[in-house]
């Protein structure tokens, strides 16, 4: 298993341009970031587009790596997720629309091993259960899925108003259990 | 409650940017604030860590095989002709507006798969000139396309060690890497789309390092020489 001082050190040594460096952390990360972005674009060729992007990415940003405070696998996700998410927003301007009963409810977690700390996984996973079920539903769906606002109030039919009050108390009840 | 308390209604924000859920308008709002405010950093930073192990319910897909070796083509440190790749930034374009959007339809319904290398039409143009004139650098860029062309003229680096190029950025300035030269006479590089609108009549900057360049953010050699990378 890859830890994260691994995938640290690979970002570092890939943004000093050590092309041996990005493709070992390509081949350490690749279908993780794949998945994320499957995730987001149910679509396996838009998928394996913007994951070129993202990689290409990664390599001509990684210099800027330290600079937010992300941890390795979360700048690295960051990265595939803005990605994918992007290419869905511009997708639906073109009007294609995407079955939401397909994504929502979510099947539950999966886990499995990754370099994402596991404390960091079981803690988040152990704060949404705090939230009602459908509350942490919409986090999830937002965060895994990159739903926006107004999906999310037509999924649980409210006003858009009301979503977003609603995940901010989600939000907020989150934070108080994430910094205990 | 939330107007009441900025802290609280930072937090929220960053909360929102994290998710991917704030609109075009305030997403790109919260990103100019992001640059200049250490603590909203820390805000988002602590946001995306903890979301991030979310991403454990996501199974890991191992993408197609001819993937790998794109990257790897296009990563090469020498092409005479740049290796072309497919990229488009829809966020930054969603600021312009409806024109903009339109144009980001136009460009997801045209792209896919279009590879051709669009020619090379700089329009900036610096000399390096160090050493006393023992080494010689031109460098042309195109502002349209963010492709930098270095043709090493005369002389070259000292044994052992590459020439790396940077360029002037920022506030303050700093220098930013724009990369190493290969051993050859001409080098195309892509300028990192983040940097393409700053090259226009900024400072450019040769160091000489060891192989692979400088290992820390600015030149740990020497600086041979800079020059202002100017309109023809």
């Amino acid at each position: 298993m890859t830890t994260p001082e691994d995938i640290e050190h690979l970002i570092l040594a890939t943004a000093r341009q050590d092309r041996a460096a990005f493709l070992s952390l390509y081949d350490a990360t690749g279908a993780k970031l794949f998945g994320v972005c499957l995730r987001v674009l149910r679509d396996k060729a838009e998928a394996e587009d913007v994951l070129q992007d993202v990689f290409l990415k990664i390599w001509r940003n990684a210099d800027r790596y330290k600079v937010n405070g992300f941890s390795p696998m979360t700048w690295l996700i960051t990265i595939a997720r803005n990605g994918a998410i992007d290419r869905l927003r511009a997708r639906k301007t073109r009007g294609e629309s995407l079955d939401l009963a397909d994504v929502l409810p979510d099947p539950g977690p999966t886990p499995e091993a990754s370099a994402i700390a596991a404390s960091e996984a079981a803690r988040v996973q152990g704060c949404l259960k705090e939230l009602q079920s459908d509350r942490a539903g919409a986090v999830r769906g937002a965060y895994l899925d990159g739903l926006t606002y107004q999906e999310l109030a037509d999924h649980y039919d409210v006003p858009l108003n009301t979503m977003r009050t609603w995940l901010r108390r989600s939000l907020q009840t989150l934070k108080e259990c994430l910094s205990r | 409650m939330t107007k009441l308390d900025p802290e609280h209604n930072d937090d929220m924000l960053a909360a929102e940017y994290a998710l991917h859920v704030l609109s075009p308008e305030d997403r790109a709002a919260f990103e100019a604030r992001l640059e200049l405010e250490g603590g909203l950093r820390q805000r988002l930073a602590f946001w995306a860590n903890h979301f991030a192990g979310l991403s454990s319910e996501i199974t890991p897909v191992a993408p197609p095989k001819s993937l790998r070796r794109r990257l790897a083509q296009a990563v090469q440190p020498i092409t005479t002709e740049p290796v072309r790749l497919r990229r488009f930034s829809p966020m930054r374009l969603f600021g312009g507006g409806a024109v903009a959007l339109a144009l980001v339809v136009a460009l997801v319904v045209q792209l896919p798969d279009m590879r051709l290398p669009t020619p090379f039409e700089p329009g900036y143009f610096a000399g390096i000139s160090a050493q006393e004139g023992a080494l010689v650098l031109n460098v042309s860029y195109s502002a349209q396309s963010g492709d930098l062309r270095v043709e090493r003229a005369a002389g070259a680096a000292p044994a052992g060690r590459v020439l790396q190029l940077w360029v002037i950025t920022g506030d303050p300035p700093a220098p930013v890497s724009l990369g190493v030269l290969p051993e050859g006479t001409l080098a195309d590089l892509r300028v990192p789309e983040n940097l393409q609108s700053d090259l226009p009549g900024a400072t450019l900057a040769i160091s000489e390092e060891p192989p692979g360049g400088s290992p820390i953010a600015g030149p740990s050699g020497e600086v041979l020489g800079t020059a202002a990378l100017t309109e023809a």
